[in-house]
């Protein structure tokens, strides 16, 4: 009573999905297969990868996004937060980090707005120390207290025991490289 | 097989008694001998509005693809630049507004209210710096500025650094305005052609020292 | 209105009977493991809502960072929970529809076995900070592999079960069940796979992230909501026709829906068009299922007092009319502009997952347990005191989100407020939500206090229903 015929019901249930996917997925990743890197974008050195790794490890991808959206729409051009991006920007990014919430500002642009390494040593040990009001987490697993420093360490001020390791150092390579603002060349139409 | 009176032994724990299947059959079959009908379709016609609706709903949503489809491109944008373009074309771009420069580039190192971070960033609320000549604070904003320095009799020794690629002219004029009039500061505020005659005039200039900045010609 | 006659010819309780025996193992284990990850996902929960509120709290300790506690949450709730309790009552809806026993059983305690492993090593990885950070997708792949192998085991069963079927009519819920079970294993692959990179990736994230609603979590809560309605009030579904408009519309549409979580980023233009036309044409399934249940349920009200399963059915029917319009509504531009990237989206996403899908796997479990666990629910109380903690709680958390979250909305885009003072401002809203965590937290240890007596049949022997006695 259903259908005709049970191959149908099949039929019917397998071509929905793969017409979403081809509509979502299929068309789009041809489309966009052919989109060049910007040509001020450059691949990630080492340490920003193992940075990013970190940006991963420690899940900042669900406070952060790194979208940029344009003027009209929301007012992260106001706000400095850099222009709108466009799919050049991400060539170079696997997985995706775009992200889907503002619980902090965005990042897409954070080594440009705010390059400052002291800085953001600080702010990842405690962020409550640079912005009164954040709610972010604090990162002490990042650093090491050391009872004599070299001269090759960090420390989080002049004469702190606190040092930076290697993690908390390329993360912050990590977000320094998060600067997309080059302009962007639009293809030809 | 289990029979009309036989459970699946499987389906129970082991090590059951004769008597406790029984007593489980029993009350399984209680549970079972209170249920209804299984469900079944009724042939009811669908209320005439819920075909209205989805006709409606399916046309407006033709109207919005014809409205917001855009070219079929990889482009992203291209709906808000035309709503920009078409807008604003005989409007002159407006003045960039010095507070949110401010709030976005320099608000997490001095802070809200100007007040900087005790020992790391230096207050700008009744700092002389910043009452000083604008041809200071221009240099400042364009190249940044390390190493130590006296502000409001604090010593202060960190890097800020130079944003002359990342604003306009205008942007720098703004923000410089913003904080030389806010904060408790009364100071005049600043041309975007003066910005502009120092970034000409000062090409490849890296970071300053509070040392350097003191030898700036007004 | 006269209540229809209970059925209780012996050859049909015999059958039934027979039926449940052979549902009665796996359904017990998926239900059972399901409800030991409900409790590990909610604490991991509550502890991530609590994060907002003291950041500073439990701050040294790397694998309880609000970074890895959320995913963590999201995937215990996911595909531990809601799969595990989702899949346990399909075997057992399938079985009754098709009026024949349960098949492949071994391959379902494999399939528990396996998908439990799967869902621990997947949690722990992403906990001991080896997370995907792809959202819904942060499982490391061998976690995923075991879980897609343990869902092709229970699709198998499912499949075979329908293959072997002694009745002639589809019922409608056999619609959904078999259409999921055939539509997860592609999606789940097609998405693990680690090929993708750039934008493209961001576009396969929520193409999965919304088809893991669309084609697995919403057609389990719409097969049970179909069978449950009509089977305690005892009357048919009443109309075929809109059943059929509400199935394949919903085939053809929900799919489409992914791209409207990246609208305004770096995705193409016609991409996001297409996606918030397709999530504003789910009205149309929407109507169609919502109506159908209405016009079944209508004139017998009654049945919500003395059915805990109608009740928490009804309760979650009606959440998913609600949560399906307002994600209609909210993939709009102009909506998309303020609540994008707000606490507004997890407030939608919790009055799916939660008010629509987990209330009605309440109210299916009230159902199938005492059948397969052969033994009637202890202590009615506790079941109303259930209901109440878990939809007064989840009613406070989405009014909290979404109100707190339009705030934050139209604060972030007021563009001379600083960013810090968009934080203080949902502060409030955030503790709100902490408080209906707790709420949530109590309905579900009294749940579990509940299933596990059922488990080892505790409490008074009784033939009856608990709550017939207790409305009497």
């Amino acid at each position: 009573m259903l259908f005709i015929r049970l191959w149908m019901f099949f039929a019917g249930v397998l071509a929905t999905l793969f017409l979403g996917w081809a509509a979502l997925i299929g068309v789009p990743g041809v489309q966009l297969a052919s989109v060049p890197a910007q040509p001020g974008l450059r691949p990630y050195t080492y340490e920003e990868m193992h940075g990013r790794e970190i940006y991963m490890r420690e899940g900042c991808v669900y406070c952060h996004t790194q979208q940029t959206r344009p003027q009209g729409f929301g007012t992260d051009q106001k706000r400095m937060w850099g222009r709108p991006s466009v799919p050049g920007d991400y060539v170079y990014d696997r997985p995706h980090l775009l992200g889907t919430s503002r619980t902090g500002p965005d990042l897409l642009n954070i080594g440009a707005r705010q390059p400052s390494r002291d800085w953001h040593l600080a702010h990842l040990y405690n962020p409550r120390a640079v912005v009164p009001e954040s709610i972010m987490p604090r990162f002490p697993w990042l650093f090491e207290e050391k009872t004599g420093t070299g001269p090759q360490d960090v420390p989080l001020a002049p004469g702190s025991h606190i040092v930076a390791t290697r993690e908390a150092l390329d993360l912050y390579a990590y977000l320094l490289a998060l600067n997309r603002t080059y302009p962007v060349r639009r293809a030809e139409p | 097989m289990p029979g009309p009176d036989k459970p699946d032994r499987r389906s129970l724990p082991p090590l059951l008694g004769e008597a406790e299947r029984q007593d489980i059959l029993q009350i399984h079959r209680a549970i079972l001998s209170r249920e209804r009908v299984e469900p079944q379709e009724g042939m009811e016609p669908a209320p005439w509005w819920v075909w209205v609706v989805s006709v409606l709903v399916i046309f407006s949503m033709g109207f919005y693809l014809g409205r917001y489809s855009g070219t079929f491109s990889t482009e992203a944008h291209e709906l808000y630049q035309k709503a920009a373009v078409g807008g604003g074309e005989a409007a002159a771009e407006p003045p960039p507004d010095g507070s949110l420069v401010y709030a976005g580039i320099c608000l997490p190192c001095h802070q809200a209210g100007g007040t900087g971070v005790e020992g790391k960033y230096p207050p700008l609320a009744g700092s002389e710096w910043v009452a000083k000549d604008s041809a200071i604070g221009i240099r400042i904003l364009l190249h940044g500025l390390q190493g130590p320095i006296q502000v409001k009799g604090k010593t202060f020794n960190n890097e800020m650094p130079g944003l002359g690629n990342q604003l306009s002219d205008a942007e720098i004029a703004a923000v410089l305005t913003y904080v030389r009039s806010n904060f408790g500061n009364k100071a005049p505020a600043v041309d975007t052609k003066q910005v502009a005659a120092i970034r000409q005039a000062t090409p490849g200039q890296g970071p300053w020292t509070a040392q350097a900045l003191s030898g700036v010609p007004k | 209105m006269k209540a229809p006659p209970l059925e209780q010819s012996p050859e049909l309780v015999s059958l039934r009977r027979v039926l449940d025996e052979s549902a009665a193992v796996p359904v017990l284990l998926f239900f059972a493991t399901g409800v030991l990850w409900l409790l590990a996902g909610t604490v991991f929960g509550l502890l991530t809502s609590l994060k907002f509120d003291m950041p500073d709290w439990l701050a040294a300790i790397p694998a309880l960072t609000f970074g890895r506690l959320r995913p963590a949450h999201l995937n215990a709730v996911n595909y531990g929970w809601a799969s595990l309790a989702g899949a346990g009552c399909l075997l057992w809806l399938t079985s009754r529809l098709c009026m024949t026993p349960v098949r492949l059983r071994g391959g379902l305690i494999a399939s528990v076995i396996l998908w439990n492993l799967g869902v621990l090593y997947g949690t722990g990885a992403v906990l001991l900070g080896y997370g995907g950070s792809v959202e819904w997708l942060e499982y490391p792949l061998p976690a995923a592999a075991m879980i897609g192998a343990a869902f092709l085991l229970f699709a198998a069963s499912i499949l075979q079960t329908f293959r072997m079927r002694s009745v002639q009519h589809l019922y409608v819920s056999l619609w959904y069940t078999v259409a999921c079970v055939v539509w997860f294993p592609f999606l789940y692959v097609a998405a693990n796979l680690p090929i993708y990179s750039g934008v493209v990736h961001g576009a396969v994230n929520w193409w999965y992230g919304h088809n893991a609603l669309a084609v697995w979590f919403t057609p389990i809560g719409l097969a049970l909501a179909y069978y449950f309605i009509p089977k305690v009030i005892g009357r048919p579904i009443y109309s075929y026709y809109l059943s059929l408009l509400g199935f394949w519309s919903f085939a053809l549409f929900y799919n489409w829906n992914g791209i409207h979580h990246l609208v305004g980023g770096p995705v193409p233009n016609w991409l996001q068009t297409i996606s918030i036309i397709a999530s504003v044409l789910m009205v149309i399934p929407v109507m169609a299922v919502a109506v159908n249940h209405h016009l079944t349920t209508v004139g017998h009200f009654r049945h919500l007092r003395s059915s805990p399963t109608l009740r928490f059915t009804v309760f979650g029917a009606m959440c998913y009319t609600a949560v399906s319009f307002q994600g209609s509504l909210e993939s709009l531009r102009g909506m998309q502009e303020v609540v994008h990237f707000t606490h507004y989206t997890v407030g939608h996403a919790h009055l799916g997952v939660y008010a629509f899908l987990t209330m009605i796997l309440f109210g299916a479990m009230y159902y199938i347990t005492p059948r397969v666990a052969r033994w009637n629910w202890p202590h009615p109380g506790l079941i109303k005191l259930h209901f109440w903690l878990t939809a007064g709680g989840i009613s406070i958390y989405v009014i909290a989100m979404c109100t707190g979250g339009i705030l934050q909305g139209y604060a972030m885009n007021e563009s001379v407020r600083p960013f810090a003072q968009v934080i203080d401002l949902t502060r409030p809203w955030l503790i709100a939500r902490s408080a209906s965590g707790i709420l949530i937290t109590g309905g579900h240890l009294v749940f579990a206090y509940l299933f596990a007596q059922m488990l080892i049949h505790a409490g008074p022997r009784r033939e009856t229903a608990p709550w017939e006695e207790a409305a009497a």
